[in-house]
C-alpha cells in the first residue's frame, strides 16, 4: 500500500522508496528517481529524472507546503487508517451504545440535526465522571435515546446516525 | 525637506498602515501605529517608530475606538492621525474628535464626509449640479405621473419594489411597450412578498463597469484629478484587479468622466484625496457615489502618475498647496494591481488561515503587504493578505509582469487566490479587456484550481515525500538488500 | 577474492541450442506460473465482487510494501494433483516486506474453490508456517476460506503434519515470541476459526469478515436456533463482546492500513552476525545460465559457469581445487551475504565426500550458510569404491550436511538422483529453503534405470508363466511404466506436492536466495556440533 496524500484537498498516492544512496518515487506505476537538495531560506532544488525544479518548501507535522511551478500547494500526509476508515463512513457504524451506565446531563443536539465528526453530542455523567458522547462520524441525528436526566444501562443505545456521511 | 508634522500616527493595521509608515518615515516624520494584541507580527508593527497597543471587545473594536485611539495619539506627541481606509476614515465625528484634540486629520473636511457619507444626500447634491446619475423614477413622489416618468427614464429599466429587497420582485424591462404590464406585475408581487406595491424604476446598466477618478484638493481651492481607474473585476462586491488606465474608455470619454469627477470635487470644496466613483455601460456613465478616503487601490494611480498620494495628502493636511497642476499629470505606461486574498475561490471565496510560514514578495514587483513571516492570517479581519502592483509600459506588459509577480511570490502557510488570479490574468476576455462587475460570476470555471498535471503532481509529491519524515523512514525501514532488489517476484 | 574465468562460448551452437531449450522451459513455467495465479473461472471473480472483496493477489499489493520484493513459494503446489482444481493449493504464500519487516505471508485464495482447504492446501499452510519458525519471520494471515475440502478430509484432518498443524505452529510461533497478525477478509469457520483467534493481533472487516466454530446453518441444524452471519461472528460483536477480534475495519483498504501500522510496531529482530559486503552484481550475464544448462540432464557441465552467473562479482574462493574434483566447494557473497556453496561436477567419490564434509564443518565453525547446487546422479558403485568405504565416506557427508547449525539452502539445478539427494541437502535435511529449475527432475534412480528395473519384474513374472514376450509386448510393458516415471521425477510434480519451495527461473535464482539468505538471518544460528563421523 502507497503512501495516502492529498494535494490541495485532492488524493493521491505514492511511495518513497530506498534506491541505493538515494531515493525513487513510485507514483501511477512509474519509478523515478528523485532527489532533494537543500539551500537556505527553505529553498531546495528537486531533481526527478535529472531534471532540476528549484522550489521552496515548509514541512509542518505531516503537512508540507511546497511552492512550485509559481504557485504554493499543500500536500497533507494523510493517516492511512483515518483516511480508508472514512472513506465509506463504516469506520463507525453510526450506533453509539453507553460505554458504562449513568446519567444524561446534557443533550446538545436535536434529531435531524446535522453534526460532523467530533461534535459533542451529551455529556453523561457515570461514575461521578462527565463523559462527552461525541460524533464517530459526520451524519444526521436519527434518534437520541435519553433525554437530560435521564439514566441509562451499559451497552444502551445512545444516539444514532443516519447513514449518510 | 522640514518636517510636515513631528510625528504622525497610523490609526489602521495591515497592508495600508505599513504603506502610510513608509512615506511618514520617507518624509522624515516619526511613523506610529496602533496596534491590537492580534496584530502583533505584522508589518506595520515591526516598522513603526513607536508602536502603541489598543484594546477592545474584539480586535475590530479596538480599530474602531476613536476615542482611545485619540488619548493615546496625544499621549505619544502625534500631530496628524492618519486613518488608511476603512475603520475610522470616513467618519466625520472622528475627524471632528481629532481636531478638536488639537491633531490634523489627514483627509477631508467633516462637512465633505458627512456630505458623501449619505448616500441619498451625495446623490441628489450630485445631481442638482448637473452632474450625470441614473435616471430615476420613484413613485412615492407623484404617484399618478409614475408610469410616464418611468417611460421618460428609457430602457432597459430596473423596476423594483420601494420596500424591497434581496433581489424579491425586481424585473428588467427592456421593451418599454411592456412597461405597464411588467409594472402591474411589480407592484402584485411587491405587495405580495412585502405587503406594499410602490414601486422604483432607475435606468438598468447592462453589463456595468466600474470606473472611478482619483481627485486631490488643497486648501488653497486647488482641485486636480489623477485619472481612472477601473474595478470591475469584483466577486461578490469585493474588488478584485485594477487598473489604471481603463481599457474601456475613449480619451473622450476619460476626459468627460475625469472631468466630471474633478467637477464635483471642486462643487463639494473637496480637500485631500478622494474618490469618484461611476457605472458605465453603453457608453454611458452615471455617478455611483464618493469616497472620502485613500483607496485600497490608490497604488495604481501612483504607478502611472508617478505621485505618492500619502504624501500628498499629508502635505495637503498641512497646509501646504497642492505645488501642481492638472496640464502637469498624465498617464503613464499601464498598472495593475491584483488583491492577494487568504481564501478558496473554489469554495465561494471562503476566508482560509493559516501560519505565514514563508513570504516572499516578488523582487519584481510593488507588494504592499499586510503580514510578515513568521505571522499569521486570521479570522478576524479582511482576508486581504497583499497587494501586487506592477507597471508596464502598456496592458499586455503589465498584465505579463503581474502574472510573473504572482508566480515569483512565495506564501507558504495559508491557500490564497493567486492561482485564481493568475486564471483570470490568463482569461481571454480579460486580456482582450472585456469585462464588467459580473465577470467573475459568470466565468464558474475559473474557480476551481485546475487538475494538477500528472508531472507536477509526480513532483509536489516528490518534494512531499523526500521531505515528510514519516515517509522517509518508510523507506529507510526497508532492509537490505530487498531494497537493491526493489519490484521483484518470481 | 578473484574472479572465475569463463569458458563459455556464447557464440557455439551448442549455448545457442541450449539457450532455445531451456528459454522455452522457462517460458513455460511463467505461463504456469500466470494461469495458477490468475486464471480463474469467470463466475469466481464475479462472486468476489458481489461479495465486496478484493481479488487476493491485489490484497497482496494493498499489503505489501511498494518497491520491495515478494518472493512466493510453491505457486505451481498441486498443479498436478486434483485434476488442477486448485491453483496453488489455493493458498498464496511467501515472503515479503510489510512496513519494513521482512514477514511470512500466508493467504487463502478464496479465488479458488472459495479458498477451500485440500491436502496439499494444509502442507501448504504448514510448510510457510515451518519457514516462519525456523527463521523466525512474524506471519500475517490473510483469511478468507470456506474451509476444509470434505471429500478429502482423512489426508488433510487427523495426522501428525495435517491441519492440526497449523494451530501447532501458531501456538509454537507465539511462543517463541514471533508475532503473528490474521486480517480476517472472509469466512473463518471450524479450524478456520482458530487463526485468527491464535494470532498475536487481528483485524476484521465489518460485512465480509466472520468468525465462528459452527455456521449459521451447522448451528440451525444442531440446536435449532436461528442467527445471523454478523450476529454470530461479525467484525462488531467480536471487536465489541467477545475479544476474540481486536480491530475492526470498514474495508479492506482500511483492515491493510491497519495490519500495515500494526506490522510498523514490531520489533525488528537482532539479525545473526555474518560479514556482509556491499553486494554487486555478477560479472557474468546470468541470462548465460540458459546456454549452459545441456538439453539432456546427462551432459557434463562446469558448475563455475552457473556460480559465475550467480554470486557477487562473480568472485569465488575455490577450496581444494585439485582434490576430489566433482564436487566444487568455495566462498563467494550473493547479494552481500556469505555462502559457502557445494556445487556437483560429476558423481560423488570417497575424495569428493570427504571434502564435502570437511568443507561444511568449516562453513559451520566459520558462521557461513551453506549453498547446495544439486546435479547428482548419485554416489560411485563398484568394488573398488565399496573397498575405499564409499558407504562409509558418504555418511560422513550426510552426517555434516544434517548436522551442520549454519542456515542451508539447496537448488536442484540439473537433477538430484538417488542417495546424492542426501548428500547434497535434499528436503529430508532441513535446507531453510528449496528450489527447482524447471528441467530438474528428482528420484531415486534414472527413469531409463528404474523403467528397466520394474518392468524387468513383470517381464520375469510372466516368462515363468511360459510366455515368450516380443519387442512390442516388453515395449507395451516398459513404456508406460517410463512415462509415469518420468511424470512422477519432473520439478513439476514434486513442486506439486511440495517436495520443494518452488520451481524458480534460473536467472530469478541470485534475488530468490538474496532474500532466503536475509531471511535465515533473522534465527541466531546455534554452535556447531555433530553427531559421530564414521572415521
Amino acid at each position: 500500500m502507497q503512501h495516502i496524500f492529498t494535494i490541495d484537498g485532492e488524493r493521491a498516492d505514492a511511495w518513497l522508496s530506498p534506491s541505493g544512496t538515494s531515493y525513487a518515487l513510485i507514483h501511477e506505476g512509474e519509478v523515478t528517481p528523485v532527489k532533494l537538495t537543500e539551500q537556505t531560506g527553505n529553498r531546495a532544488v528537486l531533481t526527478l529524472d535529472g531534471q532540476d525544479t528549484p522550489i521552496t518548501i515548509v514541512t509542518i507535522n505531516d503537512q508540507v507546503w511546497v511552492h512550485i511551478d509559481g504557485a504554493a500547494h499543500e500536500v497533507v500526509l494523510q493517516s492511512a487508517i483515518d483516511f480508508l476508515g472514512s472513506a465509506d463512513g463504516g469506520a463507525s457504524s453510526g450506533t453509539i451504545l453507553a460505554p458504562m451506565p449513568g446519567t444524561v446531563i446534557s443533550v446538545q443536539v436535536a434529531v435531524g440535526d446535522a453534526v460532523s465528526i467530533g461534535e459533542t453530542l451529551m455529556i453523561i455523567e457515570s461514575m461521578k465522571l462527565e463523559t462527552a458522547i461525541k460524533a464517530p462520524r459526520d451524519g444526521v441525528i436519527e434518534t437520541l435515546g435519553f433525554a437530560a436526566g435521564q439514566t441509562f444501562d451499559q451497552n444502551a443505545l445512545l444516539v444514532t446516525l443516519e447513514g449518510e456521511d | 525637506m522640514t518636517s510636515l508634522f513631528s510625528a504622525v500616527l497610523v490609526a489602521n493595521r495591515g497592508e495600508i498602515a505599513a504603506r502610510i509608515l513608509r512615506t511618514v518615515q520617507a518624509m522624515g516624520m516619526r511613523g506610529l501605529v496602533v496596534y491590537h494584541a492580534v496584530d502583533r507580527n505584522t508589518p506595520a508593527v515591526r516598522m513603526a517608530d513607536e508602536a502603541i497597543e489598543i484594546d477592545g471587545p474584539s480586535p475590530v473594536a479596538a480599530y474602531l475606538d476613536g476615542a482611545q485611539i485619540i488619548a493615546k495619539a496625544r499621549a505619544a506627541g502625534a500631530e496628524a492621525i492618519h486613518p488608511g481606509y476603512g475603520f475610522l476614515a470616513e467618519n466625520a465625528n472622528f475627524a471632528q474628535a481629532v481636531a478638536h484634540a488639537g491633531m490634523t486629520f489627514v483627509g477631508p473636511s467633516p462637512d465633505a464626509i458627512d456630505l458623501m457619507g449619505d448616500k441619498v444626500r451625495a446623490r441628489n447634491f450630485v445631481a442638482e449640479r448637473g452632474f450625470p446619475v441614473a435616471p430615476s423614477a420613484i413613485e412615492d413622489d407623484e404617484p399618478a405621473t409614475f408610469v410616464e416618468r418611468a417611460r421618460a427614464v428609457g430602457a432597459p429599466l430596473l423596476i423594483k419594489p420601494s420596500a424591497g429587497g434581496g433581489g424579491k420582485g425586481m424585473r428588467i424591462v427592456r421593451d418599454l411597450s411592456l412597461l405597464e404590464e411588467e409594472i402591474a406585475r411589480g407592484r402584485s408581487e411587491g405587495q405580495r412578498y412585502f405587503g406594499d406595491g410602490r414601486l422604483y424604476a432607475e435606468r438598468y446598466v447592462e453589463r456595468p463597469r466600474h470606473i472611478e477618478v482619483q481627485v486631490l484638493g488643497d486648501a488653497h481651492g486647488n482641485v486636480v484629478h489623477l485619472f481612472e481607474r477601473e474595478c470591475s473585476i469584483q466577486r461578490r462586491f469585493q474588488k478584485v484587479i485594477e487598473e489604471s488606465p481603463s481599457p474601456a474608455l475613449s480619451p473622450k470619454l476619460r476626459a468627460d468622466i475625469c472631468e466630471a469627477a474633478a467637477g464635483i470635487a471642486r462643487a463639494v470644496g473637496y480637500t485631500n484625496a478622494g474618490t469618484v466613483e461611476f457605472i458605465y455601460g453603453n457608453g454611458e456613465f452615471f455617478f455611483l457615489e464618493m469616497n472620502t478616503r485613500l483607496q485600497v487601490e490608490h497604488p495604481v494611480t501612483e504607478e502611472v502618475t508617478g505621485r505618492d498620494l500619502v504624501a500628498d495628502q499629508l502635505r495637503v493636511a498641512a497646509g501646504q498647496p497642492l505645488g501642481f497642476n492638472q496640464e502637469d499629470l498624465t498617464i503613464n505606461g499601464h498598472a495593475i494591481e491584483l488583491r492577494l486574498y487568504a481564501e478558496d475561490a473554489a469554495r465561494d471565496f471562503a476566508p482560509t488561515t493559516g501560519p505565514v510560514i514563508v513570504f516572499r514578495p516578488s523582487p519584481d514587483a510593488r507588494i504592499d503587504a499586510g503580514v510578515v513571516e513568521g505571522g499569521e492570517v486570521t479570522a478576524a479581519f479582511d482576508p486581504m493578505i497583499a497587494k501586487v502592483i506592477v507597471h508596464g509600459s502598456d496592458r499586455a506588459d503589465a498584465i505579463a509582469r503581474a502574472d510573473k509577480a504572482l508566480a515569483e511570490t512565495v506564501l507558504l502557510g495559508c491557500r490564497t487566490n493567486s492561482g485564481f488570479l493568475r486564471r483570470l490574468l490568463a482569461d481571454e476576455d480579460f486580456r482582450h479587456g472585456e469585462f464588467h462587475t459580473g465577470t467573475i460570476a459568470e466565468k464558474a470555471d475559473l474557480l476551481p484550481e485546475p487538475e494538477l498535471s500528472p508531472d507536477l503532481a509526480k513532483r509536489v509529491l516528490a518534494a512531499a515525500s523526500l521531505s515528510l519524515r514519516t515517509t522517509r523512514e518508510a523507506a529507510e525501514a526497508i532492509p537490505a538488500p530487498h531494497s537493491l532488489i526493489g519490484d521483484w517476484n518470481n | 577474492m578473484s574472479r572465475l574465468v569463463s569458458h563459455l562460448d556464447t557464440r557455439s551452437e551448442t549455448f545457442r541450442l541450449n539457450a532455445t531449450h531451456n528459454r522455452s522451459l522457462a517460458e513455460e513455467l511463467h505461463r504456469m506460473q500466470q494461469t495458477a495465479r490468475h486464471s480463474r473461472p469467470q463466475r469466481d471473480i464475479e462472486r468476489l465482487e458481489r461479495q465486496n472483496k478484493t481479488i487476493p493477489r491485489e490484497r497482496l499489493k494493498l499489503l505489501l510494501d511498494p518497491g520491495t520484493p515478494f518472493l512466493e513459494l510453491s505457486t505451481l503446489a498441486a498443479n498436478m494433483a486434483y485434476e488442477g482444481e486448485a491453483p496453488g493449493a489455493s493458498q498464496i504464500t511467501g515472503i515479503g516486506i510489510v512496513a519494513g519487516r521482512e514477514v511470512v505471508i500466508h493467504a487463502d485464495d478464496a479465488s479458488v474453490k472459495g479458498g477451500a482447504w485440500y491436502p496439499l492446501s494444509v502442507k501448504k499452510i504448514v510448510r510457510a508456517l515451518d519457514i516462519a519458525i525456523e527463521n523466525r519471520l512474524p506471519v500475517i494471515h490473510l483469511c478468507d476460506s470456506a474451509g476444509g475440502f470434505l471429500p478429502l478430509q482423512s489426508d488433510l484432518f487427523a495426522d501428525r503434519y495435517y491441519a492440526g498443524r497449523i494451530f501447532r505452529n501458531q501456538s509454537i510461533l507465539s511462543k517463541m515470541g514471533v508475532p503473528q497478525l490474521s486480517v480476517v477478509l472472509g469466512h473463518c469457520t471450524a479450524g478456520g476459526a482458530y487463526i485468527p483467534a491464535l494470532s498475536d493481533y487481528n483485524v476484521i472487516v465489518r460485512g465480509t469478515g466472520a468468525i465462528f466454530l459452527g455456521g449459521p446453518p451447522l448451528v440451525k441444524a444442531a440446536t435449532g436456533e436461528i442467527v445471523t452471519v454478523e450476529e454470530l461472528g461479525g467484525a462488531d460483536m467480536h471487536t465489541t463482546v467477545s475479544g476474540t477480534a481486536d480491530y475492526p475495519a470498514a474495508n479492506e483498504p482500511h483492515a491493510f492500513a491497519i495490519a500495515r501500522e500494526i506490522a510498523g510496531t514490531w520489533t525488528r529482530p537482532e539479525k545473526a552476525r555474518v560479514n556482509l559486503r556491499d553486494p554487486e552484481p555478477p560479472a557474468y550475464d546470468p541470462e548465460e545460465i540458459y546456454g549452459i544448462l545441456p538439453r539432456d540432464s546427462r551432459t557434463v557441465f562446469d558448475m563455475r559457469e552457473l556460480i559465475a552467473r550467480m554470486v557477487d562479482g562473480s568472485r569465488f574462493h575455490e577450496y581444494q581445487p585439485s582434490y576430489g574434483t566433482t564436487l566444487v566447494c568455495g566462498f563467494a557473497h550473493i547479494w552481500g551475504s556469505p555462502i559457502g556453496i557445494l556445487a556437483n561436477n560429476g558423481v560423488l567419490f570417497n575424495d569428493s565426500s570427504l571434502k564435502g564434509a570437511h568443507f561444511i564443518q568449516l562453513c559451520d565453525k566459520n558462521r557461513t550458510p551453506l549453498l547446495f547446487l544439486q546435479n547428482i546422479t548419485g554416489f560411485m558403485v563398484g568394488r573398488e569404491y565399496e573397498r575405499r568405504g564409499i558407504s562409509k565416506d558418504g555418511a560422513k557427508l550426510i552426517m555434516a550436511v544434517s548436522g551442520a547449525s549454519v542456515p542451508k539452502f539447496t537448488v536442484n539445478c540439473n537433477g538430484a538422483f538417488g542417495a546424492g539427494v542426501y548428500g547434497m541437502s535434499g528436503r529430508a535435511f532441513d535446507p531453510r529453503f528449496l528450489f527447482t529449475w524447471p528441467g530438474a527432475g528428482t528420484s531415486v534412480m534414472g527413469a531409463e534405470q528404474a523403467a528397466n528395473v520394474l518392468s524387468e519384474i513383470k517381464i520375469r513374472q510372466l516368462e515363468r508363466e511360459g510366455r515368450t514376450l516380443t519387442e512390442e509386448e516388453i515395449a507395451a510393458i516398459r513404456d508406460p511404466v517410463l512415462d509415469d516415471y518420468k511424470r512422477q521425477q519432473s520439478a513439476y510434480f514434486a513442486t506439486s506436492e511440495i517436495w520443494d519451495d518452488g520451481v524458480l527461473d534460473p536467472v530469478d535464482t541470485r534475488n530468490a536466495l538474496g532474500i532466503c539468505m536475509s531471511a535465515a538471518l533473522n534465527a541466531p544460528i546455534d554452535d556447531p556440533h555433530y553427531g559421530v563421523f564414521r572415521l
